[in-house]
């Protein structure tokens, strides 16, 4: 059931995988279409999470926080699902990142019934 | 409380919200915004704005207001939604749009003599109505346009709608904006000033009656790290104030280099930035502690360093925290990194183009 709803972030234009995570970087439910997951990259994932969680904390009151993450040709996105969970998503450049806040407003609470 | 109709998608757009005043001539449909955590829509029909609507979490933003707030943005993500004219229809009625077009017949339809009482204009005499709005009891008001002296074949309907914002009186929209919870924004409490652009969108006479919204759930943004007060201070981002926390400072040298930072500074939305690298910071310009910025900015390139499995994907161009309060950025800046604090005026799209700026102005980033 959750896979269902991730699948409908990977099929929005050039998104190439969409993760789950904990805030304490643990993966939760991963997809992913047109790229692999090898553990190098679970790793990454998690420390982005707990990195970015580390860095918003500095703020003090700042319980939810969304990070973006640019390369060349991909990025990474990460919003609160929960003060507990997060969503990761990866995506090439030329994917619409209003598209992608959309979706995750549409479906964000049918997700966190699931976790 | 129904949706607004979804029409068809004719795709996503990044362009300032002038943009679709000015190429939406033809165009019937819902422009679906959607800005930072946000999001509305502006309900057009043929280059005719009909309602403007926004809604960030329980502030609700209507009519000029909203449309203040898509201005203040240099650019807007949107999707343009075709409809139909019974989707238009519906949409309207769900906005309690009075179709005018639709209901008047364009020659008279009961014969006999015209009325050649003067009836005063529409720009002086507009009586508001108070109505109740469609299954929530709370009064929307809509100017009744008045009986223009001469006689048209097409009624004079542009402009005469006026949407007071009015907290949890949405219209029906669970899709782009879901109704509001039953939250009450308190009048007493003293609104921002909105940031109103001289620019005429609708072209006949607008009532602006204007309640800005005058609470917002941004948390304070004086922050702490440790026992340390942090002077990290981004105005409150309230919708549509325009936010410059940044005084101009004195002796701007000549420097190239200078120059183009103190533009990057000079932007709306910008609070401080500082150009730093593993040991010092090299330049800060703004309104915050250089220390306590630089160090939360070090903690970011901490994290961008340790992405090592991703450098399949080549150098980091740039990465953004945002919360609540603001923004804050680091990127790759000549042999330095970057790091911009910024209110949530700017978006992501807008800080990936001010950093594509810095690049064509001759400041490669690297990794």
């Amino acid at each position: 059931m959750l896979k269902e709803i991730l699948n409908k972030f990977l099929i929005l234009h050039d998104v190439r995988g969409v993760i789950v995570v904990k805030e304490d970087g643990g993966i939760v439910e991963s997809i992913k279409s047109g790229m692999e997951y090898d553990d190098a990259f679970m790793a990454a994932v998690s420390t982005f999470m707990t990195g970015s969680k580390a860095t918003a904390d500095s703020f003090g009151n700042a319980p939810a926080f969304m990070v973006f993450m640019e390369f060349p040709d991909n990025f990474l996105l990460l919003a609160p699902l929960t003060e507990a969970f997060y969503l990761v998503v990866i995506a090439q450049n030329t994917a619409n990142i209003g598209q992608i806040n959309q979706e995750m407003k549409k479906n964000r609470e049918d997700l966190v019934a699931l976790l | 409380m129904k949706a607004l109709p979804e029409g068809k998608s004719l795709g996503w757009m990044q362009a300032p919200a002038s943009w679709i005043d000015s190429h939406t001539v033809r165009f019937i449909g819902v422009v679906r915004v959607v800005i930072q955590d946000g999001e509305g829509f502006i309900l057009i029909k043929k280059g005719k704005p009909l309602f403007y609507y926004f809604r960030q979490g329980t502030i609700e933003l209507k009519g000029h207001t909203a449309l203040d707030y898509f201005n203040s943005h240099p650019v807007i993500e949107f999707n343009l939604c075709k409809y139909t004219p019974d989707e238009l229809a519906w949409a309207m009625k769900l906005c309690n749009i009075e179709d005018h077009d639709r209901v008047l017949p364009k020659g008279p339809v009961v014969p006999g003599p015209v009325s050649t009482e003067h009836s005063p204009p529409a720009r002086t005499a507009v009586p508001s109505v108070a109505q109740p709005a469609r299954d929530t009891g709370i009064p929307v008001t809509i100017v009744i346009p008045t009986p223009v002296p001469t006689i048209n074949k097409t009624p004079v309907v542009s402009g005469k709608v006026s949407w007071e914002y009015l907290p949890s009186s949405g219209p029906a929209d669970s899709t782009v904006a879901k109704p509001a919870r039953e939250t009450r924004i308190p009048a007493e409490v003293s609104p921002p000033v909105p940031k109103v652009e001289k620019r005429a969108v609708v072209s006949g006479p607008v009532s602006t009656v204007h309640q800005p919204p005058a609470s917002t759930t941004y948390p304070s943004v004086a922050n702490t790290v440790g026992d340390t007060k942090v002077p990290v201070v981004a105005p409150l981002p309230v919708p549509g104030v325009e936010e410059k926390g940044v005084e101009p400072q004195p002796g701007v040298s000549d420097d190239p280099e200078v120059t183009i930072l103190s533009q990057i500074r000079d932007l709306n939305g910008i609070v401080a930035l500082a150009v730093f690298n593993d040991s010092r910071t090299v330049t800060m310009m703004g309104d915050a502690d250089s220390e306590v910025l630089v160090t939360i900015a070090r903690k970011m390139l901490e994290t961008a360093k340790k992405m090592k499995p991703l450098r399949t994907w080549g150098p980091f161009v740039h990465m953004t925290i945002q919360i609540p309060a603001g923004n804050m950025i680091i990127a790759p800046y000549q042999d330095n990194y970057l790091c911009l604090l910024t209110t949530r005026v700017i978006n992501i799209g807008h800080i990936r183009r001010i950093l594509r700026d810095i690049q064509q102005r001759g400041a490669p980033l690297r990794e």
